[in-house]
């Protein structure tokens, strides 16, 4: 029964320093098995760092990560690539593979990763193409696109591989609303129909909001608020509720 | 005074760990491409696009560069061999430089400016852009995807251009040789011919296959190991030539002196 309630991914008390500059400070944070959570707070908040540990790109110095039951931090690292095959992360600067075209970019996790074959992965590689908006772009390169398109293939290679865990780091920068709004609806519906446990980083509050169930506010390494998204402006911080409404204002 | 030695001796400390780790890392990387090479365990269809890159494509220039050594071996001989009339030896001399000595070292510091640069250069600038950090989120091995495709492809290449490389400075030396010593090429080739021909290659192509090992370590621990954007990919290219350029006349020297100790 305790593994049931299992939570799919937990952080407990987690510093993470570049160099000797500590950007997660003590964070403890655990996310339920088909949750939605939005990850605010300004820029250099740690929000990216927090989404690399939990893809265990970056090791703690302190702390122990969990994800799917089993520890993966410091000293706990074999047997991680299994784990990492579970895990979907949408790069803020995209990752996309140069050499590889927008489908094989898609493709990459299911044939390079899963192995499969081309044909198998194609239904949906191309419904997480067309869900973006960007199958007429198949066999484009990356450096043939513009940035919010890059951005969308990043989304779509996360999508198509319906991971257990979806993370996403600034999905809607740099879009335009229309293209926000979709991306931010495909989120949503993929986090519904898949029971991904889903977070979300990114300073568009307003269309972030309708999404998820619960927010976290991250300032300086440490989380400020952890709660239902229904009642961060009600909370007892005074900087997330500035932050919030400012969020707001800017996007009016 | 006290402070410039003070100074002299930190950049020479921060010289010596910096070498240390480089070597450290290097040594790393080729235990994790060996681990993936027995039992096999690399992406083919990469390993193939590498091979066609890094091998076919240099063939012209190493070419071009085994004639002109070919050329320049006979020409920088040709006075001694007019003053002494030693034209029989042309050939042997030709045959021991080319085949064990310039050839496989000439044609390697050629390929390491052009593959190992460019390796370090493309695998620095996947880990500036997050590539090789989306291939570990991917759980695909960046050593297994990456790196052994390249071991494959330039230690294979360089060994086989090397082949065709001493074919073309044999070539080179003939056609001189009939030109400026107005020796024929059946003279040339039965001095050749005389000389231990196949030890001369032999060795040559051991010294190849240790070149292509480190060419292919060096650029791809380098360009791994890159931070600090495009000023860090710039210094890994830079570290990657001079470490490559070191490591070949290190073995150079290594195979040259072990295989004068089991000949005599």
């Amino acid at each position: 029964m305790a593994a049931l309630n299992a939570p799919a991914a937990a952080l407990d008390r987690v510093t993470l320093r570049y160099g000797l500059r500590p950007v997660l400070k003590g964070v403890s944070l655990s996310f339920r098995q088909g949750e939605v959570v939005g990850l605010i707070g300004p820029g250099g908040g740690g929000k990216s760092q927090l989404l690399k540990v939990l893809s265990t790109l970056r090791t703690p110095w302190e702390g122990t990560v969990t994800l799917f039951n089993r520890r993966v931090d410091a000293w706990h690292r074999h047997g991680i690539v299994d784990v990492r095959a579970n895990i979907g992360l949408q790069f803020q600067n995209f990752a996309l593979f140069d050499s590889l075209d927008v489908w094989d970019n898609v493709a990459f996790s299911l044939v390079a990763g899963r192995k499969l074959a081309r044909e198998t992965a194609s239904p949906e590689v191309g419904r997480a193409l067309e869900e973006v908006g960007l199958a007429p772009f198949a066999h484009s390169l990356p450096s043939e696109l513009s940035g919010g398109m890059r951005r969308r293939v990043a989304i779509a290679r996360v999508v198509a591989a319906r991971p257990a865990l979806a993370l996403f780091d600034d999905p809607v920068a740099g879009l335009d609303p229309v293209n926000s709004a979709r991306i931010m609806a495909l989120i949503g519906s993929f986090a519904r129909s898949t029971g991904a446990t889903t977070v979300v980083a990114t300073h568009d509050i307003p269309r972030l909001l309708p999404i998820c169930t619960r927010l976290v506010a991250l300032f300086d390494g440490k989380v400020l608020y952890d709660g239902p998204a229904a009642e961060v402006d009600s909370c007892e911080s005074e900087i997330v509720r500035r932050f919030v409404e400012s969020a707001r204002e800017g996007t009016r | 005074m006290s402070r410039i030695l003070g100074d002299m001796a930190t950049a020479l400390g921060h010289y010596v760990l910096g070498m240390i780790d480089a070597a450290g890392a290097m040594t790393l990387t080729f235990w994790r491409t060996l681990r993936s090479l027995m039992p096999p365990r690399f992406d083919r269809d990469e390993t193939w696009r590498q091979l066609h890159k890094v091998g076919v494509t240099s063939l012209p220039i190493v070419a071009m560069t085994a004639l002109l050594v070919g050329v320049i071996m006979v020409i920088q001989s040709a006075v001694y061999v007019r003053k002494t009339g030693a034209t029989s030896f042309v050939g042997a001399v030709s045959g021991v430089a080319v085949l064990s000595e310039l050839g496989p070292s000439l044609i390697a510091l050629m390929f390491s400016g052009r593959v190992g640069a460019n390796t370090a250069a493309e695998l620095g600038t996947m880990v500036v852009s997050e590539q090789v950090d989306a291939l570990r989120a991917l759980a695909i091995d960046p050593v297994k995807f990456i790196v052994v495709p390249r071991f494959i492809a330039i230690v294979a290449s360089l060994v086989l251009l090397t082949i065709i490389g001493d074919m073309f400075g044999l070539i080179g030396g003939a056609m001189t040789s009939q030109w400026m010593l107005e020796i024929d090429s059946v003279a040339f080739t039965k001095a050749l011919l005389a000389t231990g021909l196949l030890d001369d290659l032999f060795v040559g192509l051991i010294k190849a296959f240790a070149f292509g090992v480190v060419i292919s370590t060096t650029s791809t621990t380098f360009g791994l190991n890159v931070s600090g954007g495009a000023r860090g990919v710039g210094q890994a290219v830079n570290g990657c030539v001079v470490a490559t350029a070191l490591g070949i006349f290190t073995c150079d020297y290594a195979i040259t002196y072990l295989w004068y100790l089991w000949v005599m």
